[in-house]
């Protein structure tokens, strides 16, 4: 993979809305992520405050095909891992996790659009005592 | 306790048995990466409450219970995984009549004539043989999957994700609309008797179960009384008894019966009797075989995808990868 590639893929992912894409292939791992500088230190965490992204590729849903409300409302506090919306894949509804203990804002999406991997879904407030207590 | 049923048993004359709703038990099954017929707990009094004794995966499907997990809500049509003691208290549905728990390896009873499904009348086959009750433990079958991190997730309900081009468009809240084929007796009902057949709101009856259901709303005549000889019937046959008012016959019903026969609700369509609250009311909807096929053919198209991405999903969840 050259340099000029990888700037080919960087305007398709812009051109895409996309925020972020990986690349693994024999002997090759590439992380792209639009609208970052980030230290080509691969190993080590992602130095961005925790948000509600959309896992993979699919169909933002905030609200279950069944039920009539959300699954949470702007100002509602969540804990980690909570299920917050629903990417839908065909058939298949995957979660939307929140990705700390915090508070949900507005949805950054419009439900029924689809996103891809890394676009922001909704506003996310991460606990500050969490904050305090993570290395 | 049931499963997909006694199919080839029909023709010896032992009831199909069998879940009422397959579409769901199915589903759930392939959320979980189980067999396609692994056999699950139907549930149909409500409230009811699930200890899980072991760590392990498994769906609801079926009826909206607004059910939760340890007190928290969780999703219809949904697949999670549990640790020893969570607790699952399912509702009673605000929609459809009928749901479904299915655990990673199916539920692990002996097989009785090649199923797991309890036959009532007969009183074997399931958990020793009759309904489940409060206090009952239940075996987990044996399974290769990996435990589902996260929230787990689900399925988009059938209800939203199979085509329904064939509902009336005047079709009345509260009626659930089914396709029927005509069927060997049609041809003896009274032109008027055939109108109602397809225009009524039936009313299921207070007197229905898993062995049929019985409907009120209008009589139904014969041009000629009918004397019939006992003859095979299957699932979704509607038959109509000398009071004019039909039945139809489903998952426990006997294998023959003598009364004529108006039509059968299609295969397909099956599920969406199960999930019709008595009380409710059905409109049947004429189909050609062909038509019934077709959707028998997209209910199953659809069960296979679920199963395809389930295992895509459970797979990029096992590697750690992001899917």
């Amino acid at each position: 993979m050259t340099p000029d590639d990888i700037r080919q893929i960087a305007d398709w992912l812009a051109e895409a809305g996309l925020a972020e894409l990986e690349l693994t292939g024999p002997g090759t791992r590439l992380k792209l992520t639009v609208g970052a500088v980030r230290p080509a230190d691969a190993a080590g965490p992602a130095p961005t405050l925790p948000g509600v992204v959309a896992p993979g590729t699919g169909l933002f849903m905030a609200v279950h095909p069944s039920r009539d409300a959300a699954f949470v409302s702007p100002g509602q506090r969540v804990m980690a891992g909570q299920l917050v919306a629903l990417l839908q894949v065909g058939a298949l509804l995957q979660p939307v996790a929140a990705p700390a203990d915090g508070i949900v804002g507005h949805c950054l999406a419009a439900p029924g659009t689809l996103v891809g991997f890394g676009t922001p879904l909704m506003d996310f407030t991460p606990d500050p005592l969490q904050d305090r207590s993570s290395p | 306790m049931q499963d997909l049923g006694r199919a080839a048993y029909l023709r010896y004359g032992v009831s199909y048995s069998g879940v009422m709703d397959k579409l769901a038990l199915r589903v759930g099954n392939a959320l979980l990466g189980n067999a396609d017929g692994a056999a699950g707990i139907e549930l149909q009094a409500f409230p009811c409450r699930i200890r899980f004794r072991a760590a392990t995966d498994f769906a609801l499907t079926g009826a909206d219970c607004e059910a939760t997990l340890d007190g928290a809500p969780l999703p219809p049509w949904w697949c999670a995984h549990v640790g020893e003691g969570a607790l699952l208290a399912i509702n009673a549905p605000r929609r459809g009549a009928r749901a479904y728990l299915s655990v990673a390896g199916g539920i692990d009873v002996p097989e009785v004539l090649g199923s797991r499904s309890t036959q009532f009348r007969g009183a074997f086959g399931g958990f020793e043989g009759r309904w489940l009750q409060s206090g009952d433990v239940l075996p987990g079958g044996p399974t290769e999957a990996e435990p589902l991190p996260g929230p787990g997730f689900g399925a988009a309900p059938p209800d939203a994700a199979l085509s329904g081009d064939f509902v009336p468009a005047d079709l009345a809240p509260g009626t659930t609309a089914v396709r029927v084929l005509p069927a060997g007796e049609y041809a003896l009902f009274t032109e008027g008797s055939q109108q109602r057949f397809w225009e009524t709101g039936w009313k299921i009856s207070g007197q229905s179960n898993r062995a049929g259901y019985r409907l009120t709303g209008q009589t139904l005549e014969f041009v000629k009384r009918l004397e019939m000889r006992s003859h095979g019937i299957v699932p979704g046959v509607v038959q109509v008894p000398p009071s004019g008012e039909p039945i139809i016959q489903l998952s426990d019903a006997h294998t023959a019966g003598g009364y004529p026969k108006i039509g059968t609700v299609v295969e397909a369509d099956l599920w969406r009797l199960a999930q019709a609250p008595l009380g409710s009311r059905l409109r049947f909807v004429p189909v050609t075989y062909g038509d019934a096929v077709a959707a028998l053919r997209e209910a199953d198209a659809w069960v296979d995808s679920l199963r395809r991405l389930a295992q895509q999903y459970r797979s990029l969840r096992a590697t750690g990868r992001k899917p």
